[in-house]
């Protein structure tokens, strides 16, 4: 996992419950915390600190993520602004995210492993998304996408098939 | 001594400020970590970008190494870029420089599904890039174009299209060869794009990476054109007609299909070369070249005219009928050749010989064809000028004949067989001066003879002659030089030796003949030479300036077989000679025939008019001898004065001169 996830779920609780719960996860997962956003770690690491944040916040590390995803979105766009700009909404900004957003991120991070979202736009304007990746992060999309929706003052409900499913990787996303 | 530093209670519990310190500390060691992280990213995004943009350059200077023609490196090209750029479609323009307009062409490339046919329909079919277009603004600058939104570009035509197909970037790129603008290509994209600067640069290397294959090409076209076309008049050379006949005559042998082949050879073109240089000749030959075009154009791709070299040419004409057809074409030829062509300020009449032959014959090869239409134009030729002639096949074997004796002769000059003979030349009074005339002859073989009339023809249409002359020349010289080594100068016997038309057209022949009698050591004084009289007053100018040039020397000149040719009072006047040589056809006659009579009496009386001499030939008899000799004759020769004499009797005449009473008798009876 690069780096600057890490840094984004720092600033996130941060922000959120303050320094000090950050290095208290940092500590309840046993980790030294020194990420820079250029670094890759290992997968392991997000996952103790998910673990953690969920333990301490009394929340299921999928709920963690989720959280994480739509807190992260508008640290992102405060970082990487241009990627933001010139979509007129959530939606066209989600399109984007396999021709250009994850191009740019391999741009800057050689090697990054940025998952695959197979679209396809239903006749009553539903979004359906499949994520394929070789990471079990669907949730964090998931947060991603309600985040974005914020994003542009929009409100966007998300329906998803049980664990177990053949769907279970699939977000249906329904602009209200 | 140690020394406690004092410290207050307050100071060390003041654990507030120490806070705020460290807290300071590390929102600025974190927003110096985001700094010099963010620095790093830019530089890998720069490194990322020049990567791509490296390995884009690469592919297309990989397909351009590698393709075969410049549309598909284009092709290539241009799909590249779209990738790179995640532009969808592509098109590439050629500039005409002629029509001073921008052409579409069909190179394109579109990224299939997304839509936009109505687009690339409209750019191929109904756009017309010139001007303020997209293409037009790249094409007059010679740089890149960026338009970031063509759907807000007030001089974009195809706005609407664009539009409905959902384009928005438009960019431009001119292809050049030497800042020449050759093409150009024009890329769309979906999104709206500011322009990029590297990679506007990027487009503009492709641009001239693209030129270089353009131009690679058309060096290559223009390679493959020069080496089957002829430099100086464009017309396709040997080896094109050669494939283009080698073609006909396949067709010939499964169809019906026919054809015939016309060899010109132009008239007397060594003459004007020689006389009025190179530059002049190659004018000619540009003139004629665009007469016979103009002849055979109305044939189209029926008929090729190709010239072979020198002042060669042959036209090809297809699906023709029979003969005559092919006669009627070569006959348009020297029609075209009917007007006099103006040259530096000269008007030369041009000629032509045609020699045609046709498919009809059944060739199995051009090489054949070709020889048969050059052995009748051979045919056309001794015909006289601007004739046309068609093959029959026993011409064939006349000019196989021609062949062997050509090589025949190279092999004598070479085995040093010929030699000349010398007919003396006698005074019918005592003040005239003896001499000879030198006559070739060609020991072909121990005791076998050959006069020059078997073979002086040949000699001189292959060229021989020149060298023959030259050894005629010397030969006669070193003789003269021989015969006078005790003689007194007013005794001198000299030594007449004919020339050629090929030889009066040497460019050198005046130096040449300077050059032989000082390496032979004889007098100017001792030679003379002989041309004929048709020689003389064809090239006027030419020869006459030639003569002036020769009697300057001390040289004597004789006009030969006069009263044959083109006897011309006006020519005679300006033409500087020393001797008249009656043709031997008047003298046999002379005491039958009155009218001979009065011809050598004319003759006689004009060349004391002229004060020159004149040399009567053929007398064959006492009778014919004794009349010339009272008509006032000044020197005769013929049989009965003597046969021609070899090197050793003619010796043995000189010696005995002053002696022998026959020969006082020979000078006229005294």
């Amino acid at each position: 996992m690069k780096g600057v996830v890490f840094n984004l779920l720092e600033e996130a609780v941060t922000h959120e419950f303050g320094a000090e719960t950050w290095e208290a996860l940092l500590d309840d997962a046993k980790l030294d915390g020194a990420y820079t956003s250029l670094g890759s770690y290992d997968d392991v690491e997000i996952a103790a600190l998910v673990a953690a944040a969920g333990k301490r916040l009394d929340l299921t590390p999928e709920q963690v993520l989720q959280w994480f995803g739509e807190r992260a979105m508008p640290l992102l766009k405060e970082r990487y602004g241009p990627l933001f700009n010139g979509h007129a909404g959530a939606r066209n900004f989600i399109l984007s995210v396999n021709k250009i957003i994850h191009p740019e991120v391999r741009k800057l991070y050689a090697g990054a492993e940025c998952p695959f979202f197979h679209f396809k736009e239903e006749a009553d304007g539903a979004l359906m998304l499949r994520y394929q990746s070789t990471r079990k992060m669907i949730d964090l999309a998931h947060g991603f996408i309600v985040g974005a929706a914020k994003l542009w003052n929009e409100t966007v409900t998300i329906n998803r098939f049980p664990p177990g499913s053949p769907n279970a990787d699939v977000l249906i996303v329904r602009w209200v | 001594m140690t020394v406690h530093p004092e410290t207050s209670p307050d100071d060390a519990l003041d654990f507030e400020a120490l806070y705020r310190i460290a807290q300071r500390r590390y929102e600025r060691e974190q927003r110096a970590r985001k700094q010099a992280e963010s620095i790093a990213e830019h530089g890998l995004r720069m490194i990322h970008l020049r990567e791509r943009q490296a390995a884009l350059l690469e592919s297309v200077a990989r397909a351009a190494n590698s393709s075969t023609s410049w549309e598909q490196t284009i092709r290539i090209a241009m799909q590249e870029v779209c990738e790179h750029a995640g532009w969808s479609c592509g098109f590439v323009y050629i500039w005409d420089d002629k029509a001073s307009n921008v052409l579409t062409l069909s190179p394109c490339h579109v990224v299939m599904g997304e839509g936009l046919e109505s687009f690339v329909d409209f750019t191929l079919t109904r756009f017309e890039p010139a001007g303020r277009t997209l293409p037009g603004r790249a094409a007059t600058l010679g740089k890149p174009v960026w338009i970031s939104d063509v759907t807000n570009d007030c001089e974009f035509p195809r706005k609407q299209s664009a539009v409905e197909c959902g384009l928005r970037t438009g960019v431009s790129v001119p292809i050049l060869i030497d800042d020449k603008v050759v093409a150009v290509t024009e890329f769309f994209g979906r999104e709206v794009q500011n322009p990029d600067i590297s990679f506007l640069g990027v487009l503009d290397t492709i641009g001239v990476q693209l030129g270089r294959v353009i131009e690679r090409e058309r060096i290559q076209a223009k390679l493959l054109h020069d080496s089957t076309h002829d430099a100086l008049t464009g017309l396709p050379n040997r080896g094109h007609l050669i494939n283009r006949l080698t073609r006909c005559i396949a067709q010939a042998h499964t169809s019906e299909a026919t054809y015939a082949v016309l060899f010109v050879d132009l008239d007397r073109f060594k003459l004007i070369n020689d006389s009025l240089g190179h530059r002049a000749g190659d004018a000619l030959l540009i003139e004629i070249a665009t007469r016979f075009r103009s002849v055979i154009a109305p044939r189209g791709q029926e008929a090729m005219l190709a010239r072979l070299g020198g002042d060669e040419f042959v036209v090809l004409v297809q699906n023709l009928n029979g003969i005559e057809a092919a006669t009627s074409v070569a006959e348009s030829l020297l029609a075209a050749m009917a007007m006099p062509v103006r040259i530096e300020g000269q008007q030369i009449f041009a000629s032509a010989s045609i020699g045609v032959t046709v498919g009809l014959f059944g060739y199995k090869s051009a090489d054949d064809a070709l020889r048969d239409a050059d052995i009748a134009m051979y045919e056309a030729k001794r015909g006289g000028k601007s004739r046309v002639s068609i093959f029959e096949p026993v011409l064939h074997l006349q000019a196989v004949s021609r062949l062997a004796l050509e090589s025949d002769l190279r092999r004598a000059l070479r085995d040093r067989q010929f030699l000349l003979h010398y007919q003396p030349i006698v005074p019918t009074s005592a003040a005239g001066h003896h001499s000879f005339e030198a006559l070739l002859r060609w020991q072909k073989a121990p005791g076998l003879i050959v006069a020059p009339g078997e073979f002086i023809n040949v000699a001189e249409e292959s060229g021989l002659i020149v060298f023959i002359g030259e050894f005629v020349l010397r030969e006669a010289c070193n003789a003269a030089k021989l015969w006078n080594h005790d003689r007194p100068a007013n005794e001198w016997i000299s030594v007449s030796v004919n020339m050629s038309a090929r030889q009066i057209a040497q460019p050198d022949l005046v130096q040449m003949v300077e050059r032989t009698i000082v390496e032979s050591g004889a007098h100017p004084e001792m030679l003379s030479i002989e041309l004929t009289e048709s020689l003389a007053v064809t090239n006027f100018d030419l020869t006459s300036s030639k003569l002036a040039a020769i009697r300057a020397l001390g040289v004597k000149v004789s006009i030969d077989d006069f009263g044959t040719g083109h006897s011309s009072l006006s020519y005679l006047h300006q033409l500087k000679f020393d001797t008249i040589k009656i043709d031997r056809s008047f003298v046999p006659s002379i005491c039958d025939d009155a009218d001979s009579g009065r011809i050598i009496q004319t003759v006689l009386d004009l060349a004391k008019n002229l004060d020159v001499s004149v040399v009567a030939e053929g007398a064959e008899t006492h009778e014919q001898l004794d009349s010339l000799r009272r008509m006032g004759c000044d020197y005769i020769q013929g049989y009965y004065i003597s046969r021609p004499l070899d090197e050793e009797a003619a010796g043995r005449w000189v010696h005995a001169l002053r002696t022998s009473p026959e020969l006082r008798r020979a000078q006229g009876g005294v």
